[in-house]
């Protein structure tokens, strides 16, 4: 359903996100993206939503490779793909009704079937009786509920869960996880991007992709810079050592001096 | 959502930049409806003028009626001669007496005899004068050609002003009012940018996207176009008893209704295009970014 193959994604900052990944995701799978933060987690969704194309490799969806889409098809192609953000990214004008609804009204259903699936989406996620608040009168975890029921209105193919829990407790992050993977069962794709212990082991049994932090490659200026200060650290350290041993040195001769003085006065006394 | 909702929402989120561009939007309207009258007026002026004799030929005193009758006949069968008006002697006579009746002194040393048979020759058109005059200086029995040609010239030369000013000004008003709308769309998509990101994440084309905006903008200008309107008309009422001394026998008050219905329709669907124009250059630019 989705392959990545050979993907890399660097931006012209020459910062690299994804190197070389190789991802095969069939329908009804249930997939854990884990990584730390820098990892390539979003830039994956970006990648597949078509936000960016990669700089290498290619990525087919439903058999078609996305770097061939149009301009104009992009908008279809997000409509077979749900994604959740960390920070919900739901319309603050707009109630949670509204924000459900606004998938279907970009893909021009009718009014009576968007009435119909709104309401089952809201039971589904447990907030009919919260329909008519807007973002701000909800909590974390309902506004995180009501993204993922924006990402279902249209019933999508793949939902993209992008650190969904990111934001959340620990409860609410195991009531989302556990909502997706529900949602997992009924047959859509998920993948569930996340770097939380808690979420990783409720979701064990799921496929694990684990994606490692880019180590940025060195251009050859750097290297010689890095040369040029592993020399200076030795000179320092050598010149830090015979600092050490000068005074160490001085510190022993002074030594020596005030024994001498001592003695001179012993030998007075002695005569006196 | 309903996207006349939602252009119904913004403007009413945003009042003071909706009725800024309103505003301007009126007065572009307003200039150019009264500069579609001017026109209108003018041009009724011109064709007045144009149509009144302007070339009159004199005969010479030993002209017979005869050479009078077949000279109008032979400016009758130009194709750029609009009217032949004939003054026999005696019609001449009459007409110097009845403008000089309060001077009995004038009106006993002028007899017949003296006063030349004269035909005078309206043209189609200002441009055929010259011809017309030609023509009847070549006539055996012609003594003089006047020609109104100056005042014509004269009221060409200030009607092509007029129109050059006015013009000048609608453009200027209407590239004014082009800005003003793209300013006022384009700081609301601005303000809207996180908004469109997620509807663009949500599968929405940029033809949803703009929609609201160019419906907004239609609103905003035919509100525009209404008032201008308004506000012309009630200018026209005001002036209407000058203006109908002013043009007595060359524009027919009251004017027809059919006269402001195309004016209104005119100035809205250019309201409206102008506007939709705008809110479609900002919508395209904002989206780009």
């Amino acid at each position: 359903m989705i392959v990545f193959s050979s993907v890399s994604k660097s931006f012209a900052d020459q910062s690299t996100a994804i190197v070389d990944l190789n991802l095969e995701v069939n329908p009804g799978d249930l997939v854990v993206i884990t990584g730390p933060s820098g990892a390539g987690k979003t830039t994956l969704m970006k990648l597949l939503i078509r936000e960016y194309l990669p700089s290498s490799g290619s990525i087919i969806f439903d058999g078609l490779p996305l770097e061939k889409f149009k301009k104009a098809d992009i908008p279809k192609l997000r409509r077979q793909i749900g994604v959740v953000f960390q920070d919900y990214k739901l319309i603050e004008e707009m109630n949670a009704w509204e924000n459900i609804a606004l998938p279907l009204y970009i893909a021009g259903m009718k009014e009576e079937e968007i009435e119909a699936r709104v309401t089952d989406l809201l039971n589904l996620i447990g907030l009919a009786d919260k329909a008519l608040l807007f973002p701000r009168q909800l909590s974390g975890g309902e506004a995180q509920r009501v993204s993922i029921a924006r990402a279902l209105a249209t019933a999508p193919k793949v939902i993209f869960a992008d650190e969904p829990t990111g934001n959340l407790d620990s409860e609410a992050s195991l009531k989302i996880t556990r909502l997706l993977k529900k949602i997992n069962e009924l047959g859509t794709t998920v993948l569930f991007a996340t770097h939380d212990e808690i979420v990783i082991r409720e979701l064990a049994k799921a496929k694990i992709v684990h994606l490692n932090k880019p180590i940025p490659e060195k251009k050859e200026s750097e290297d010689k810079k890095d040369e040029e200060d592993e020399e200076g650290k030795k000179v320092k350290a050598k010149q830090e050592k015979l600092a050490k041993e000068m005074v160490e040195k001085q510190h022993t001769k002074d030594k020596d001096k005030d024994k001498d003085k001592d003695k001179d006065k012993d030998k007075k006394e002695q005569k006196k | 959502m309903k996207a006349i909702n939602s252009a119904l929402v913004a403007i009413r989120r945003s009042p003071y930049q909706s009725i800024l561009t309103i505003f301007i939007l009126s007065i572009t309207l307003f200039i150019a409806f009264c500069f579609s009258s001017l026109m209108f007026g003018s041009n009724k002026i011109l064709s007045f003028f144009e149509t009144q004799p302007q070339v009159i030929a004199f005969l010479k005193l030993e002209a017979q009626d005869e050479d009078l009758e077949r000279l109008a006949e032979k400016m009758r069968a130009k194709n750029y001669v609009k009217e032949v008006k004939v003054v026999t002697q005696e019609q001449a006579l009459k007409i110097y007496q009845s403008e000089n009746q309060n001077d009995p002194l004038l009106l006993e040393l002028v007899t017949e005899e003296i006063l030349p048979a004269s035909v005078e020759v309206a043209a189609a058109d200002a441009k055929s004068l010259d011809i017309i005059k030609n023509d009847l200086e070549m006539e055996a029995s012609v003594e003089d050609v006047a020609l109104q040609e100056d005042v014509v010239d004269n009221l060409i030369s200030w009607t092509n002003a007029m129109r050059f000013i006015g013009l000048f000004l609608l453009i200027t008003l209407i590239i004014t009012s082009f800005l003003m709308v793209m300013s006022n769309i384009s700081m609301k998509i601005s303000a809207k940018r996180k908004n469109i990101q997620i509807m663009r994440f949500v599968g929405a084309s940029n033809a949803y996207i703009s929609r609201p905006y160019l419906i907004e903008a239609m609103i905003v200008s035919s509100i525009a176009s209404i008032l201008g309107f308004i506000f012309y008309y009630a200018i026209l009422l005001y002036l209407s008893p000058w203006l109908e001394s002013f043009l007595t026998g060359i524009v027919s008050f009251p004017i027809g209704w059919q006269f402001f219905a195309y004016q209104f329709a005119a100035g809205l669907g250019l309201a409206i295009l102008l506007g939709v124009l705008a809110s479609q250059s900002a919508v395209a630019r904002m989206l780009k970014r």
